[in-house]
């Protein structure tokens, strides 16, 4: 009987464990009632927040990196000097929650209002303004993602006065059993807290960055995405650890 | 004659006063604003002196910031501008949300400079948000609330060119006669900040 080379035999072993590895994270990735894949600490990229449950706030998603990388650079010539999107696959996050806009994104003021609030001036030629609101996030837990996506948009919702219409563009992003869809590259960048996360928005919107969809996930994998660009809850600075319970500032 | 030409004196120099007061008050007069210039924090330089003078970076809005909104005069669009306390919030007639503060330097004076000189700033408004700069792990200056964004739909494409493709020269100006330096100098149009050396 002839001998099975020694590199085989080292391979064999290895295939064996890499398909029923493979095969268990399959099973496991399908049952969102299943716990994370235990994460090895010491391969970690820092603040990467693997292990963590995060928000994310997703710019676009492409099906290849060098796509994602060029809308990413497309979005930070409106974000300017400041850090805007980071891309990372979306087979890196487990989805367990989205959030939708509850404050409407504008209020508009006759400009007589105006003057008196304010003691500044309106615009010449302007009869009103629409002044931005501040951007308040609902979270919608995984269990009422569904019912959530199939009812309708308030009416009048994307129109100055009203809220921004959230579903369309939750539903774009996600598979019908709520996962990110795979496969894709996303540019995105990630918040431990919903008030990061908001602030973010504010800030994009005033860059003219829109259509943005923000969830809530486990992260698998991956590398830095953004975390260290957020205040502290506590007021101390910004927030560079993870939270010890960080679901009362997540929901 | 010696008391006549001191209370002449005296008399001249009110009516200057006077005069000049109203010269002031005419380009405000709609809106009820006059300048106050108090209580200005000295302009930090370098890290160690911004962290002095402002704290650490990325305090959040809650305690330390305060809050306005500045219209773009293309789109017609109030943005949130966030900033840190000790750069306004003094007492002074008007609108802001916020913590209060002693100084009147950019609500007030610089925007109310700016706002009712008429100056246009243009769409693209923001001020504080915890951010690195791009591509770097390095906090930018709108991490403590004391940089201002304007114009910046405009200038987005020259952040590499050392000029400006729509700030308005009177707006820089009023920026920086409050203290405020121009990141035109590093190629960054649309930024002012209220700190060098950083």
């Amino acid at each position: 009987m002839r001998r099975v080379p020694r590199r085989l035999r080292l391979f064999l072993p290895m295939v064996a464990i890499a398909v029923a590895g493979s095969t268990t994270g399959i099973v496991l990735g399908g049952n969102p009632e299943q716990p994370a894949p235990a994460i090895d600490a010491g391969t970690l990229v820092p603040n990467s927040g693997v292990g963590e449950t995060l928000l994310i706030v997703i710019g676009g998603g492409y099906g290849s990196r060098a796509e994602a990388e060029a809308a990413a650079a497309a979005a930070q010539r409106s974000f300017g000097h400041l850090q805007g999107f980071y891309i990372d696959e979306s087979d890196n996050y487990d989805v367990v929650g989205v959030y939708e806009q509850t404050s409407a994104d504008l209020r508009v003021v006759p400009c007589a209002e105006w003057r008196r609030e304010t003691r500044m001036e309106c615009p010449r030629g302007l009869s009103e303004v629409k002044a931005y609101q501040t951007i308040k996030l609902r979270h919608i837990g995984r269990a009422e993602i569904g019912p959530f996506l199939a009812a309708k948009d308030a009416v009048g919702c994307g129109t100055p006065g009203f809220r921004p219409c959230a579903r369309a563009n939750l539903a774009e992003r996600l598979t019908p059993a709520f996962s990110l869809r795979p496969g894709r590259f996303l540019t995105l960048t990630a918040f431990r807290t919903k008030l990061g996360a908001e602030e973010f928005i504010d800030f994009a919107r005033a860059a003219g960055v829109a259509d943005l969809a923000v969830l809530r996930v486990h992260k698998l994998g991956g590398g830095f995405v953004g975390l260290g660009q957020e205040s502290h809850p506590d007021g101390s600075g910004p927030l560079e650890e993870p939270l010890a319970d960080p679901a009362p500032y997540q929901e | 004659m010696r008391r006549l030409t001191r209370r002449s004196i005296g008399i001249a120099t009110v009516a200057l006063f006077v005069f000049v007061g109203s010269a002031f008050a005419g380009h405000s007069a709609n809106a009820g604003w006059t300048h106050r210039h108090d209580g200005y924090p000295t302009v930090p330089n370098g890290i160690a002196a911004i962290k002095a003078t402002f704290g650490e970076p990325c305090l959040g809005t809650d305690k330390n910031f305060n809050r306005f909104q500045w219209v773009a005069w293309d789109d017609g669009v109030a943005y949130n501008v966030n900033f840190h306390k000790k750069l306004g919030g003094k007492a002074v007639p008007g609108w802001f949300v916020g913590n209060g503060g002693l100084s009147t330097n950019l609500w007030w004076d610089v925007v109310g400079h700016v706002t009712n000189e008429h100056k246009p700033v243009k769409h693209g408004i923001w001020g504080y948000i915890c951010k690195y700069i791009d591509g770097t792990q390095v906090r930018s200056t709108h991490s403590w609330g004391i940089a201002v964004d304007i114009n910046s739909a405009y200038e987005h494409i020259g952040t590499t060119h050392k000029h400006s493709h729509s700030i308005d020269p009177r707006v820089a100006e009023i920026f920086q006669q409050h203290g405020w330096k121009w990141g035109i100098t590093f190629g960054d149009a649309m930024h002012f900040q209220y700190a060098t050396g950083y």
